[in-house]
């Protein structure tokens, strides 16, 4: 009983996106919107529009995830322009990008995105599988600023080692926590946005709640005793009923407020004309290789210890050292 | 911008809206995991703003997937008194098998802890603010650059045993009892503020102390001398000194604020790769089992372990401006500023010199008759009446002009009634006129009668412009005529080439006897008391100007030779001139400067010894109050004698400085008269044109006024030295410029005599003088020392007569991308 759709508006770079992708899902707000932005790196000289929510950044037709981004100036020789340089990462590959704003002078630039980011990459606990984390301090939840505890339990046991762990429930409206009693630290923060199934199955201990995580947050199978099975099934129900709110209206916890609210995304993203031909075009699939951070390359070669600088560098290819590439690039 | 990119080998974000620092990384095999050498177990310090606390960590393998635990646990702590700044560690005093740690406060103390036990405090001497702290181990000294921009090294053992800094609220007797004062080991002045401080040793080398600054990177020796410099073009933001691949280099990581790394082998440039933040702390470390592993942490909480990516990025983001350009309207720019700059080029030049006299016009009016009642006050002339004359000075404008300013300055002791004015002229075409009188205030002669008015205002566009005039004071001012007399101790001879003029003619107002046979000669009484006699001979074309004093003879000699021209000139005689024939008066001009000289040298003497006074005025008063303050006031032994002794002594040297400046200034003033005459004398010998009697000029008259600092001799001789060494060098050998970097106060006159005597035989052999510098051979030049006598050892002494080729090959060891390796002839460090 999967609710809600893998969650990928912050996992995932794509490209050429569906109108319905384009669309903000339950939870995501749009933050920002800048105009004349050129994707410099990939339509070089069109203009285009970037638009911020808490979740994603979005380009005309382009929307990438926030891996890791990064503002820097650069110094043209006439003028200055600030570039919003973004470098992201995702599974093992490096996309670079580079937004320009077209209007020079423009006084509001990137700063939204910067500091939607920084929330952003604060807020990880919102959405992420997390254990063995700080989040028990004297016995109590370090609640996160928009989280209230609806249910503590007590004696719960979890069921990953041969004689089991007693330990604590904390039921929320953006988690469940699970600590042990004997020790803080041995402890588990699982987000409904990560929560791939909730069940009850048998088990070698007798009835058990079995928590199975989504797949990027590694596909943990987790279970849970709680004695009696007329409490177990109560909390079943509980944390169900509380997984089925948060879908409806999932809490990502990033929190941006801009003085001045941008008009809805619906509003702003150009409704793409549906052609009657369906043109299967090969484009679709090198649409991305425009944005490889390191020309044409997907991955590094390994890296391996330089005698000649006393550190780690990435293994030269065959026929080349260090000097050479050294005195040819200076 | 480097084409390489550093490569991500594993990263994560720390904190929350927290900030770090260089201080926030540290990294080390914590855990003593693995086959941990030796039996010492590694402890982790953590240094809080008023706490430090030194925790060991270990980790135990986890259960099943939960994967491994680690913890923390408290060894001790220490709650600070004082907020500290930063720490380092070591085994200070040479202590075996345990490291001591030593915690910097920001009001710089130094806290030395044994373990669980606080061990001394010491304050660093001259604390501002607290830079960075590193130990030596080699010389068991804390090394840190303070905020009078120098490396400073405290030995341990001088820290251990001065003062505690605990008991510095105590009485004076105490202090002086109870310890040393806390000496600096070595200090070397960098000019700027550090960073960081490294110290390490590679391989068994002799260990360096590496400094980052603000904008260089300098690598020491233990004993603070410069082992190299590097001047950075970029703003560093963190460095580290992490091991050497080749024997006697050392290879440095710097990061700086342009998101790159650069890696350096000593000074030259290895690499350079670009960051994805800057980095405030960077590390280098073996990392599962990957050797060199480049780790840096970011202000805000980016960590990052890295490899060197060897794979160049050729992409660059095209230029937004460049992309859209507008052929056409670049066009007609380009069209109209090359029209302007046509415009500009045929009206010669963006500011017409012609349109200065147009703003403003000056003009002066020295009045022919004395003030009826003379406008001199508190003169110190003796019993002679001192005249004063009035000067008319009239200021004309054509546009508005703000605040113009007028200064007027005539030669000491000549004084003015007023020297300052102030015109608004808000209306053009305004005429503004003031007067002020002109009178003697003391008793000796001015070096020059030539008074000069000096107009300073903006144009109405800005532009700040000067007007000058000079105008020439009436010899009657200062001089009465006199007595003539036949003997005078000093004579100068001049000739010319036409018949005599009769004396009455040339100085109508100072016949003393009306009957015309005494024309021949005049007597001249200066105001003040000296006596100048001028006779003109009556059968050849000779004028004789005698004296008692020699500077005396100036003014007399340079009014009768101006007066001459004059005088010829209203004939409409052209080619009247004067020369001199006899020898240079050379000796009579040295007597005049060792004079001078002598006082300043009294002047440098008496001020030391009122120094001197002052120190041992304030140490009684100290032992005074003491006495005072104290509850069991002791005898007072004679103190208070002693003070009233010395506060005597101090104002009577005061008063003996004050005499001999006032002496010194008289001084100066008379040797300006007879350097002015010497010059002229020269000029009539070698018959000089103008130009080269300015260049001479400018030579010996440098100064308005003198001091101790900089006083005429030395600046006459750097200035006749150059002469020596460029237009009237004796060959291309000379010609190498040695200039020193600073002017001192010599130790005697004799190189400057020397020099004097030498120009004169220059000149009289056929030198002459020219400053243009393709006139002369082309000149080898040599900076100034301050910046290339950064000495290779102790035993390298270096004088400031230096060849010039050795300075050469020094300055160029400074600056080369490889210094020579150090075959280490300091290993024994504090000799």
């Amino acid at each position: 009983m999967s609710v809600l759709d893998a969650l990928w508006e912050d996992r995932d770079v794509r490209f050429d996106l569906s109108s319905q992708q384009m669309k903000t899902r339950p939870g995501e707000v749009l933050i920002d919107c800048l105009d004349s932005i050129e994707d410099t790196k990939g339509n070089n000289g069109d203009r285009g529009r970037l638009l911020v929510t808490n979740l994603r950044i979005l380009w005309h037709s382009l929307a990438l995830s926030r891996v890791n981004i990064s503002l820097k100036k650069k110094n043209p020789l006439s003028g200055q322009t600030e570039a919003l340089y973004i470098l992201t990462k995702c599974n093992s590959t490096r996309f670079e990008f580079i937004f320009t704003n077209l209007v020079p002078g423009s006084p509001r630039l990137f700063t939204s995105v910067m500091a939607v980011h920084r929330a952003y990459e604060t807020s990880k606990m919102y959405r992420d599988f997390k254990l063995r984390s700080a989040l028990i301090q004297n016995k109590q939840l370090r609640l996160l600023p928009q989280e209230h505890v609806y249910d503590k339990i007590n004696g719960v046991w979890n069921l990953s080692s041969d004689q089991g762990n007693l330990g604590t429930f904390f039921i929320t409206n953006v988690r469940i926590v699970w600590h042990a009693n004997m020790n803080d630290s041995f402890n588990v923060s699982i987000p409904y946005l990560q929560i791939r199934s909730i069940k009850i199955r048998d088990s070698k201990f007798g009835l058990a709640l079995v928590i199975e995580s989504s797949q990027q947050s590694g596909g943990y199978v987790l279970g849970f005793k709680i004695d009696p099975v007329e409490k177990l099934q109560e909390s079943v129900k509980e944390i169900n009923s509380l997984h089925k709110v948060y879908s409806a209206s999932p809490i990502f916890g990033v929190d941006y407020e801009m003085e001045e609210k941008p008009q809805p995304l619906e509003a702003l993203t150009v409704e793409q004309i549906q052609d009657d031909v369906e043109i299967d075009s090969d484009d679709h699939t090198d649409a991305f290789v425009a944005y490889f951070a390191d020309g044409n390359k997907q991955q590094d070669r390994e890296p391996v210890f330089s005698e000649e600088l006393g550190l780690a560098i990435e293994k030269l290819k065959d026929g080349f050292t260090l000097q050479g590439l050294w005195e040819v690039m200076s | 911008m480097s084409l390489f990119k550093a490569r991500d080998w594993w990263s994560t974000i720390l904190g929350d809206k927290e900030e770090f620092d260089q201080g926030c990384l540290c990294l080390a095999n914590v855990d003593n995991s693995g086959n941990g050498q030796g039996t010492e177990m590694l402890h982790l310090a953590v240094l809080h703003s008023r706490k430090l606390c030194v925790y060991s960590v270990s980790g135990t393998l986890g259960n099943v997937e939960h994967g491994n635990q680690y913890q923390m646990k408290l060894m001790y702590e220490h709650n600070l008194q004082r907020t500290a700044c930063n720490m380092t560690y070591g085994s200070f005093g040479g202590i075996k098998g345990r490291d001591l740690i030593c915690i910097q406060s920001m009001d710089g103390m130094l806290m030395v802890f044994e373990q669980e036990s606080y061990a001394f405090g010491r304050f660093l001497p001259g604390f501002l603010l607290p830079g960075p702290l590193a130990y030596s181990s080699r010389t068991d000294s804390f090394i840190t650059v303070s905020s009078c921009r120098q490396v400073e090294s405290y030995k341990y053992q001088v820290l251990a045993f001065a003062t505690d800094a605990d008991k510095r609220q105590e009485t004076e007797q105490q202090k002086l009892g109870s310890g040393k004062r806390l000496v600096v080991d070595w200090t070397l002045n960098i000019g700027e503020q550090a960073f960081d401080i490294c110290i390490v040793s590679f391989n068994q080398s002799a260990s360096s102390v590496f400094v980052l600054g603000e904008r260089n990177f300098f690598c020491l020796k233990d004993n603070g001398q410069i082992r190299f410099m590097k001047k950075l073009d970029w703003s560093p933001s963190c460095f580290l000194p992490y091991c050497s691949v080749s024997e006697g280099t050392i290879n440095t990581l710097i990061a700086n604020h342009n998101n790159m790394l650069h890696i350096y082998q000593d000074v030259t440039l290895k690499w350079a790769t670009q960051l994805p933040h800057i980095p405030v702390a960077v590390r280098v470390g073996c990392l599962h089992d990957l050797k060199g592993v480049i780790v840096t942490l970011s202000d805000d909480g980016h960590l990052q372990c890295s490899y060197l990516g060897t794979d160049p990025s050729l992409f660059q983001a095209p230029n937004v401006e460049s992309r859209e350009l507008n052929y056409d309207e670049l066009d007609v720019e380009m069209k109209e500023l090359q029209k302007i700059i046509k415009d500009v080029n045929k009206s010669q030049g963006v500011w017409p010199m012609t349109e200065r006299e147009d703003d403003l016009n000056v003009s002066v009016v020295v009045s022919p008759n004395f003030d009826s009642v003379s406008q001199a006050t508190d003169v110190e002339v003796g019993n002679d009446l001192v005249p004063s004359v009035t000067v008319k000075v009239t200021l004309q404008n054509r546009v508005i002009l703000q605040k113009a300013k007028l200064s007027v300055y005539v030669q000491p002791p000549l004084e003015l009634t007023c020297d300052q004015f102030t015109f608004e002229f808000m209306t053009p075409d305004l005429t503004r006129t003031v007067s002020f009188s002109v009178y003697l205030k003391r008793s000796y002669t001015p070096s020059e009668l030539e008074g000069n008015a000096v107009v300073s205002y903006s144009r109405p566009t800005g532009i700040p412009r000067v007007i000058q005039c000079k105008f020439r004071l009436p010899l009657k001012l200062i001089c009465l005529p006199g007595q003539p007399s036949k003997t005078a101790s000093h004579k100068i001879t001049i000739d010319t080439n036409k018949s005599p003029v009769s004396l009455l003619s040339l100085f109508p107002g100072f016949a003393s006897q009306s009957d015309d046979d005494q024309v021949n000669v005049m007597g001249f009484h200066f105001l003040g008391g000296a006596r100048v006699t001028l006779l003109a001979s009556k059968t050849s074309q000779r004028y004789r100007i005698q004296s008692e004093q020699f500077e005396d003879l100036w003014l007399i000699t340079n009014e009768l030779i101006l007066r001459l021209q004059e005088y010829f000139e209203k004939q409409g005689v052209k080619d009247f001139a004067c020369s001199f024939s006899g020898s240079m008066p050379l000796q009579e001009y040295f007597e005049l400067i060792d004079h001078h000289f002598e006082l300043r040298i009294n002047g440098e003497k008496l001020e030391e010894l009122l120094s001197e006074r002052a120190v041992q005025f304030r140490a009684i008063q100290r032992r005074l109050l003491a006495r005072f303050k104290d509850k069991t006031p002791a005898p007072l032994q004679h103190l208070d004698t002693l003070l009233d002794g010395t506060y005597k002594q101090v104002i009577a040297l005061a008063d003996a400085v004050e005499e001999n400046q006032g002496n010194l200034f008289q001084s100066f003033t008379r040797l300006k008269s007879a350097t002015h005459l010497v010059i002229l004398l020269i000029g009539l010998w070698q018959k000089l044109s103008a130009d080269q009697v300015a260049i001479l000029e400018a030579a010996f008259l440098p100064l308005q006024e003198d001091t101790q600092e900089l006083g005429w001799e030395e600046t006459v001789d750097a200035a006749i030295s150059h002469l020596l060494k460029t237009c009237l060098s004796k060959s291309s050998k000379e010609q190498a410029l040695n200039l020193n970097s600073q002017l001192n106060i010599p130790k005697d006159t004799s190189q400057l005599k020397k020099h004097i005597t030498l120009l004169c035989d220059r000149l009289a052999k056929g030198g002459r003088l020219c400053l243009s510098t393709d006139a002369a051979a082309p000149q080898t030049m040599v900076m100034p020392g301050g910046c290339t006598t950064i000495p290779e050892s102790d035993l390298e002494e270096r004088s400031v007569e230096q060849d010039s080729t050795e300075l050469f090959t020094n300055h160029r060891h400074l600056t080369a991308e490889t210094p020579r390796p150090e075959v280490s002839p300091l290993q024994g460090v504090s000799e």
